[in-house]
């Protein structure tokens, strides 16, 4: 390209421009096709068919998919967590729905025949409860079926329903203590005395027709004559532990020796007692009789 | 010109295949010629689909700038060229043959070497312009195949637009000096 002088900026960008020229003006079509492929493809993956990108589209590919199965397997426990929690609470509902219609049915002297169903229903539905979580059931279910069987066992009819005499296990409403206790029983030698007590050690001795009402039923008690039953100490609480209830501390004339007191709903049954129209018998016991074990209510207090 | 291309990119936008199309006719032959001095006339037609491709994907991340829709589609391009270079340094084999290409604008060796083309004014300029160092020819390419401002080019280049200018008038010195060089 001989010139004599020296070309101008202008002059050599069109000159450029010209030599640089686009040499095609159309796309083809495999370009086209690819761009509708790329359209139709959808989503930041479009593009995947470069060489350039494959390395990395895998990638990202692989890390899509695991985050997929990751959210499926979440999505998965959710559900079965939800449709678990439904059934528990479904369970629960149930019980409630028939305790409040056997409460109906007592509180309105509903005949026997429909009270023993509505009993039968309700231990139906507590037997649905997984024993583990019947703890959230409260005590309501436990007292009206004590009430419900407690008041058929009264009724003329045909009495209580079999099932009031394999009631399940319950939570029982929370002991207190016993008020009103009978006059107390003749104490004997005892011969295992607390031990862990450090204070308040009980004096030894059997307790002989104690009087009071089971622990869970004190304000009940207090009406037996004591005389006939003896009290002996129930064997397996005969090892002396302290008392870990508030129940059956405080009501005189009970005491095996130094057997451990009733403990929570689970020590109401009072050795040598009989629960006022209890289903428990106990050997010589009379109504209202005193809790046999503990005393002082423990010498661990 | 402007409003509507922003028109058709706003319906591209919208998944619009015929707005699409349009934007890839319009911008297809500055693209190719861009991209067939950045890795060679055999690779151009696949960097410029890997463009578009990577447009498609990522065109709602756009927004309208100085550089335009055109200035993004050349950044995009710019990338897709690296990326061309970065693998051709992994293969040996790729790097001769987009040497061969980049260094010629195009056009086969083989007919640089028979002089037939030197002769021409055209060809003279594109041999001159091979000579210049890379960022010397991106920055011409863009301003003269692509057409973009010097705004824009800043943009795509990640500069500001007067370190653009200065860069432009320094590479065209040296593009001239070439050209003289040649003519001696």
């Amino acid at each position: 390209m001989p010139s004599a002088t020296p070309i101008s900026d202008d002059r050599l960008l069109d000159l450029l421009g010209e030599a640089l020229a686009p040499t095609v003006s159309e796309p083809t079509p495999e370009g086209l096709a690819a761009l509708h492929a790329a359209l139709a493809g959808g989503g930041d993956d479009r593009g995947a068919d470069i060489v350039v990108l494959r390395a990395a589209t895998r990638r990202r590919r692989l890390g899509w998919s695991s985050v997929a199965a990751a959210a499926a397997v979440f999505v998965f426990v959710i559900t079965l967590a939800v449709v678990g929690g439904n059934s528990r609470n479904t369970k629960l509902s149930d019980v409630q729905l028939a305790s409040e219609k056997l409460s109906q049915a007592l509180r309105s002297n509903s005949s026997s025949a429909t009270t023993a169903h509505d009993v039968e229903v309700l231990v139906d539905r507590i037997n649905r409860v997984p024993p583990d979580q019947r703890a959230q059931l409260g005590t309501q279910p436990k007292q009206l079926l004590d009430q419900a069987c407690d008041h058929l066992s009264g009724s003329q009819g045909a009495g209580p329903p079999a099932v009031c005499h394999a009631l399940p296990a319950l939570p029982g409403p929370p002991p207190h203590r016993a008020v009103g206790g009978g006059p107390a029983g003749t104490r004997t030698q005892g011969t295992t005395p607390p031990t862990r007590a450090t204070t308040g050690q009980p004096p030894a001795g059997t307790g002989a027709g104690g009087t009071g009402a089971p622990p869970n039923r004190g304000a009940s008690g207090g009406t037996g004559s004591g005389v006939t039953g003896t009290s002996v100490p129930a064997p397996t609480r005969g090892s002396g532990s302290p008392p870990t209830g508030t129940s059956g501390g405080t009501a005189p004339g009970g005491g095996g020796p130094g057997g451990r007191p009733p403990t929570g709903s689970s020590g109401g049954t009072p050795p040598g007692g009989e629960r006022p129209g209890g289903r428990q018998q106990a050997p010589g016991g009379q109504p209202g009789g005193q809790p046999g074990g503990g005393p002082q209510g423990g010498g661990a207090r | 010109m402007r409003g509507t291309q922003k028109d058709v990119v706003e319906a591209a936008r919208r998944g619009d295949g015929a707005a699409w199309e349009a934007l890839y006719r319009e911008v297809y032959p500055k693209l190719h010629a861009y991209l067939s001095r950045r890795v060679g006339h055999d690779q151009a037609e696949d960097a410029v689909a890997e463009t578009m491709s990577r447009a498609v994907a990522s065109l709602h991340r756009f927004q309208f700038g100085p550089a335009g829709f055109d200035g993004w589609v050349f950044g995009i391009a710019r990338h897709v060229a690296l990326d061309h270079h970065r693998r051709a340094v992994r293969r040996p084999t790729e790097v001769l043959v987009g040497q061969r290409y980049s260094a010629e604008v195009g056009q086969p060796l083989d007919a640089v070497a028979d002089g037939l083309i030197l002769d021409d004014d055209h060809a003279a300029v594109r041999a001159a312009f091979a000579r210049l160092d890379d960022r010397d020819q991106e920055l011409l390419l863009l301003r003269v195949v692509g057409g973009l401002s010097a705004e824009a080019t800043a943009e795509v280049l990640h500069k500001r637009a007067g370190a653009v200018r200065t860069a432009q008038s320094r590479a065209l010195a040296r593009l001239r000096q070439l050209l003289e060089a040649h003519d001696a």
